[in-house]
């Protein structure tokens, strides 16, 4: 693609990649095939499909016992427990830890089994939503990969050891290190905030007094938490609150994401983005490649990572000199020391539109730093932020731990040969050190290693001692939240592997092997609660605190009180801009396998990333102008070369990533881990050092020759392949986007921006549906593309995953696709999100065509599938204007262990071989709240329903409901001026509709190439012949 | 084509030869005589086949009506529900309030043969289960296939009664099936639901009867309680 090419299609309205923008052979030959992949399997394309099959062996020789089908038990309980009915599923409180701060849970159980994991909806900090990550952690609890035995290391082999065998060896051992003082003893474990943790680390202090605690993060919030503790004295994570502010500068942390606080950041966020009430809040973004909050910023702004603190340092100049904004006195920082930056990013309109947005709405406005960001950029946005009145107002602060020894310092004392027994608990060092540290080495010079994991991974074959680890599902624990409350893990199964928690290990070093993760946590709650000592057996006052607690899932925190500034020096790290010849790498965590712990996830290797949209693989991306220069093209494997360490990873170019810079993620190429994620990407921890865990600048990127396969959706499912050129002015009517001005002027500018057509009138009697009439509506201003929707619907209906050669062939099974289209210029692009599922036409095109009744509408209007009834001619897909029906070319479920079984939804039909299948409106919910309500005898109530997607989705951009109850809140969506429908000219009724983006841009900013909104799109294309005027006269669009 | 041949035969072949050649080729070899009689006795032999799968394959022996395996332990219906006079839901706790009528945990059973029949050796296996021993597997009778998906709650709620599916369950030693439970069986019901409404309140009465004229009760009640069943492929399939 040449610079030419870029300059002609600039602005040219909407694209999905850039083969597509620049409309390359590939792309051409894919739109011109009905099966983009082919459709003979390949012998190879069994091998990954293959891995849940190979186990299922035994489970195959079931059944055939007779003409009747196989003979089924029921097995009642002897006591059924108290309120449990069967078949009927119960909800749990509980938590799952991610980088040291707790996210509030609700977990589905059905007969005993957990099926499922939604956010806990009574938490603030949850309300309700969970990220994609979240959901699927559920999978990992039934991986059949996990660690199941204690392993001891004997002389020249290892050897399979029950727990008594190694509470005998610990016991003597620890024993022993007590008479020692605990001299030579070390910990390793994950970042925290567990109460009983810390408790029993305290009494581990008290047994040991010579005890080293060390903590691994590979992803760490380490310079938030020292930038916090420069600015205030003290180490303490910044909760924002996002409801409060007009203005939110988001200075690469993701706050609708990454940040520890996100859900509740992107629920609060879309209370600020109805247009309705013609308020809206203004995001801007400065960011190195692609995330979230870039998805929805009103301004993006692609910043190589270290420049980020230079625009920091010019808003704050800016500020200063420009608005007269007066830093808080004592602060340590002068107006002098930042005239130093005034004027020095370069692209310097976005930022002198925020600081005049921020000194305009003081105390309504948020600076945020990402926790890649250096300490000194945390440092100055709290300055700032209390500079304009915003702490107290859009931020607060919550108490956190400094952060103390982490690997490095471990590995130096295991080098000095201070550690003589080494504990880890459920963190794999072996996987996740930076190249620098030569893990393997100084692991071997303790004598004694103790690893607990949920695998038996790299560390865990190094060590004299393997123990299996209860997932979070299985075990008793107690976190904090972002907002510092103390949150509940609780059990919903006993240990399918026989695993003990990191609790009862540590009460094992303590002496009390018999001491339960149940106790443990009861106790630290007494404490918490003001008692001393053990945890009543029978103080019922205790109980009901006790019982709420783990009904509720959490304790509410105590507001922390403001803290005050204290004085420190500005300390902004200025780094040469990247250039052509000095490339600035980027080592950052990955949106699915996020450090390398769900890289044996199935669904979240098969989930795409929402940039790339590729599954399956890590990539080296590159900025378009960045990739042409150095001669690389999507998908050539690249040598990505940084301070003499080299990978070779395929390439990307991604629009919208910031020039010069090359982005690796972490996560992948894991070579200790099940079934799933061995071997897949590439493993980049090689390339990072302790000293700098995100990379810099001095990379190098050269083409290594030969192509690479990227399994990438992002082409997939290209609506109408036989006119393209069609759909090229189409896609604006697809994704209808507008300024908040335009649209607050002329409200109707939705309806221009479809295609314009005549009255749209039916050949046959359409039919009334006088009972209930579900529909959905789609707010595309509040959808930041983080696919969390996706795998709550795998997760609630059972989806399989078909692994990456069928990916690769566009037979992907997930219900729910995330599109995200590009806009304008390929390097500093408008990104937008569309979630797209069936939408239960009422003219489905599907129907007509299926020659055996096999997908028929029923009464409510939906759209239903009788897999019974499918023989497979995938006539309905072909059909299908969305492109949203799935078809199961494998036995992708059948073969399933018994094990892998447990997990799936009794709720739902698992679809086997030759049938097609698509979204259902969760037609399970559907019917069982319609039972519900009947045996009451009742109306169902608005909002009684929630798909598994809408229930999920942290920004509720997702509505479902009765379209025949005019007080819905779907009708009321739809009745919005901004509600429009997809491909609406077919006359096929869809009961999907979307809403239209509104951008909030600043008034100064606002000439973007798309002045009417995306009105260009269909009203400037050349052959504009279309009855456009025609259609205006007849009003029928 | 026409050339090609004309060349083709010119080539020192004899017109007569030829002629005779084109003549045979569309002459029926004479092995096709049999055809006809071979095609009448597949067809009458097709259609006795046919007969003889119908008729059996639809045989009320070869569906599951009658189907009574044996249970872990003898229990008696007729012995509990009828002579006893117990009901249904004493044991079926969840039927008013979930998808199964679920059966009861040993503890149930328990209530009474603590103090009855406690040596009984046919209850062996419930004091067993019940001490925290084997557990009980009991035999599923009515088992629909897993992609059907039907709600106790939903029925019982509606007023359908017990025996209207299950049967004179009152007089049964051992349980056995008594409908069909096709899908067709289904629908009868869901598209004509009068004849098995009855009041809620006699919904597991194996021995009520109306005490008007059935169709009128039945239209009465069903416009009482708006029971309109739906006959939509998601009402069952999920």
């Amino acid at each position: 693609m040449t610079t030419a090419n870029h300059a002609k299609l600039t602005g040219r309205g909407y694209w999905r990649s850039l083969e597509e923008l620049a409309q390359s052979d590939e792309f051409q030959a894919q739109l011109a095939r009905e099966f983009p992949g082919g459709i003979e399997p390949p012998a190879s394309s069994v091998t990954r499909r293959r891995f849940l099959q190979i186990m299922a062996a035994s489970a195959a020789m079931a059944g055939l016992t007779g003409c009747r089908w196989p003979e089924e038990k029921i097995v009642p309980f002897a006591r059924r427990p108290e309120g449990f009915t069967p078949g009927v599923a119960q909800h749990f409180a509980t938590a799952l830890e991610q980088g040291g701060v707790g996210q509030a849970l609700l977990a589905t159980s059905y007969d005993g089994r957990p099926i499922k994991v939604d956010g806990n909806p009574d938490h603030p900090w949850s309300l309700g939503a969970a990220s994609a990550q979240m959901q699927a952690s559920v999978l990992d609890l039934w991986n059949v990969d996990r660690s199941r035995t204690v392993v001891r290391q004997g002389q020249n082999q290892s050897v399979t050891a029950t727990w008594n065998d190694f509470a005998e060896f610990a016991g003597k051992q620890f024993e022993g290190l007590a008479g020692r003082r605990g001299r030579g003893l070390a910990v390793l474990a994950g970042a925290s905030g567990s109460p009983s943790r810390a408790r029993l680390r305290a009494d581990l202090q008290r047994r040991f007094p010579e005890l080293s605690w060390y903590e691994h993060e590979a992803v760490s919030d380490h310079e938030r938490l020292r930038g916090a503790e420069r600015a205030f004295g003290r180490p303490l994570r910044d909760v924002p609150h996002l409801e409060q502010a007009r203005i939110i500068a988001d200075f690469d942390c993701d706050l609708l994401h990454r940040h520890p606080a996100a859900m509740r950041n992107a629920r609060m966020f879309a209370r600020g983005r109805r247009p309705v009430r013609g308020e809206m809040s203004r995001i801007y973004a400065f960011e190195p490649t692609l995330s979230h909050t870039g998805v929805v910023a009103d301004h993006r702004v692609p910043v190589a990572r270290t420049q980020v603190p230079v625009h920091l340092g010019a808003l704050a100049a800016e500020l200063v000199a420009a608005h007269g904004v007066s830093l808080p006195a004592g602060c340590g920082i002068t107006a002098g020391d930042l005239a130093a930056y005034r004027g020095q990013a370069p692209r310097m309109a976005e930022l002198e539109a925020l600081a005049a947005d921020l000194a305009a709405n003081r105390g309504r406005g948020l600076i945020a730093v990402g926790d890649r960001q250096p300490a000194g950029a945390h440092h100055l946005a709290h300055v700032l932020n209390t500079a304009l009145g915003n702490v107290g107002q859009t931020v607060s602060f919550e108490p956190a731990t400094a952060p103390g020894n982490g690997l490095a310092e471990l590995v130096d004392a295991l080098g000095r040969d201070r550690v003589d027994t080494l504990v880890i608990l459920g963190v794999n060092p072996v996987a996740t050190a930076p190249a620098d540290l030569d893990v393997t080495a100084a692991l071997g010079r303790a004598r004694t290693t103790i690893h607990l994991g949920e695998h038996r991974d790299g560390t865990g074959k190094l060590c004299t001692w393997h123990l299996p680890r209860t997932h979070y599902l299985e075990a008793w624990g107690d976190t904090t939240a972002a907002d510092g409350s103390v949150l509940a893990i609780q059990p919903l199964i006993e240990p399918l592997y026989d695993g003990r928690s990191d609790l009862e290990l540590m009460a094992m070093m303590l002496g009390a092997a018999a001491l339960r993760g149940h106790d443990i946590v009861r106790t630290t709650f007494h404490q918490r609660g003001g008692g001393a000592g053990e945890a009543p057996a029978n103080d019922l006052r205790f109980e009901e605190r006790w019982r709420k607690f783990l009904h509720d899932g959490f304790l509410p925190g105590t507001p922390a009180a403001a803290p005050v500034l204290q004085a420190a020096r500005l300390d902004l790290p200025r780094v040469a801009a990247p250039t052509a010849g000095n490339l600035e790498l980027l080592i950052a965590a990955d949106s699915r396998l996020h450090d390398g712990r769900y890289a044996d996830n199935a669904w979240l290797q098969e989930m795409t990333d929402f940039a790339t949209k590729v599954a399956w693989d890590n990539v080296a991306s590159l900025s378009p102008g960045t990739a042409e220069a150095l001669g690389v093209k999507h998908g050539d494997l690249v040598d990505v070369q940084w301070q003499g360490r080299t990978r070779r990873l395929p390439a990307y170019v991604l629009p919208g990533q910031a020039s010069h810079t090359v982005v690796v993620t972490l996560g992948y190429g894991r070579q200790d881990c099940g079934r799933v994620g061995q071997g897949v990407g590439v493993d980049v921890y090689g390339l990072r050092t302790t000293a700098a865990p995100h990379g810099g600048p001095g990379a190098t990127v050269a083409r290594s020759g030969g192509t690479y396969k990227l399994a990438c959706s992002q082409d997939h499912h290209a609506i109408d392949p036989t006119g393209y050129q069609e759909r090229e002015r189409r896609v604006g009517s697809l994704v209808r986007e507008g300024d908040l001005e335009h649209y607050l002027a002329n409200p109707e500018f939705v309806d221009h921006l479809g295609i314009h057509h005549p009255p749209l009138l039916s050949l046959w009697t359409e039919k009334e549906y006088t009972g209930h009439k579900w529909g959905m509506s789609i707010d595309l201003s509040l959808c930041t593309g983080c696919n969390a929707c996706q795998i709550a619907c795998q997760s609630e209906n059972n989806i399989p995953v078909v692994g990456k050669d069928e990916v690769g062939r566009s037979r992907e099974m997930h219900w729910l696709r995330v599109d995200r289209y590009f806009q304008g210029d390929p390097e500093d692009p408008q990104v937008a999100a569309q979630p797209v599922a069936c939408a239960h036409c009422e003219m489905a095109p599907c129907e007509g065509v299926c020659p055996v009744a096999a997908t028929v509408h029923t009464e409510e209007g939906l759209n239903a599938m009788v897999y019974n009834r499918c023989v497979g001619t995938r006539y309905c897909a072909n059909n299908c204007p969305y492109k949203v029906r799935r078809f199961n070319f494998f036995n992708n479920l059948d073969d399933l262990t018994e094990t892998d079984k447990m997990r799936l939804n009794p709720e739902v039909t698992v679809r086997s071989r030759g049938v097609m299948e698509k979204c259902t409106y969760c037609v399970q919910r559907i019917q069982n709240a319609k039972i519900g309500a009947k045996n009451e005898r009742r109306p169902l109530r608005d909002g009684e329903i929630t798909p598994a997607c809408a229930q999920t989705c942290p920004t509720e951009a997702i509505i479902f409901g009765d379209l025949n109850d005019p007080e819905s809140r779907v009708s009321r969506a739809r009745a919005d001026k901004r509600s429009y429908d997809l491909l609406a000219y077919l006359n096929i009724k869809p009961r999907t509709s979307y809403q239209a983006r509104i951008r909030n841009p600043h008034p100064s900013l606002a000439t973007h190439d798309h002045e009417h909104g995306a009105h260009a799109a269909p009203t400037d294309h050349p052959t504009g012949d279309h009855g456009h005027d025609d259609a205006h006269g007849h009003g029928g669009h | 084509m026409a050339d090609d041949h004309v060349k083709g035969s010119g080539r020192g072949t004899p017109p007569q030869e030829q002629q005779d050649r084109h003549a045979r080729r569309f002459l029926f070899p004479r092995w096709t005589n049999l055809l006809g009689p071979i095609s009448a006795v597949l067809a009458i032999g097709g259609l006795a086949y046919l007969t003889v799968l119908i008729t059996l394959g639809f045989h009320p022996r070869n569906s599951a009506i009658g189907y009574a395996p044996e249970q872990p332990v003898p229990y008696s219906h007729a012995l509990h529900v009828g002579e006893l006079g117990m009901d249904c839901r004493y044991c079926h706790t969840t039927v008013e309030t979930a998808a199964h009528a679920a059966i009861p945990p040993a503890e149930v059973c328990m209530n009474c043969h603590k103090t009855i029949h406690t040596e009984s050796p046919k209850l062996l296996p419930v004091r067993e289960a019940y001490a925290g021993g084997a557990r009980l597997e009991w035999v599923k009778i009515h088992d629909r296939a897993d992609y059907a998906y039907f709600d106790h709650s939903a029925h019982v709620n509606a007023g359908v009664g017990c025996v209207s599916c299950h049967g004179r369950v009152d007089r049964m030693e051992v349980v056995s099936q008594q409908e069909k439970l096709t899908m067709s069986w289904c629908l009868d019901c869901h598209r004509n639901p009068e004849p098995n409404l009855r009041p809620v309140d006699q919904v597991t009465n194996m021995e009520w009867v109306p005490d008007e004229d059935p169709a009128v009760l039945g239209a009465r009640l069903r416009k009482e309680r708006n029971i309109n069943p739906s006959t939509d492929c998601t009402t069952c399939h999920r």
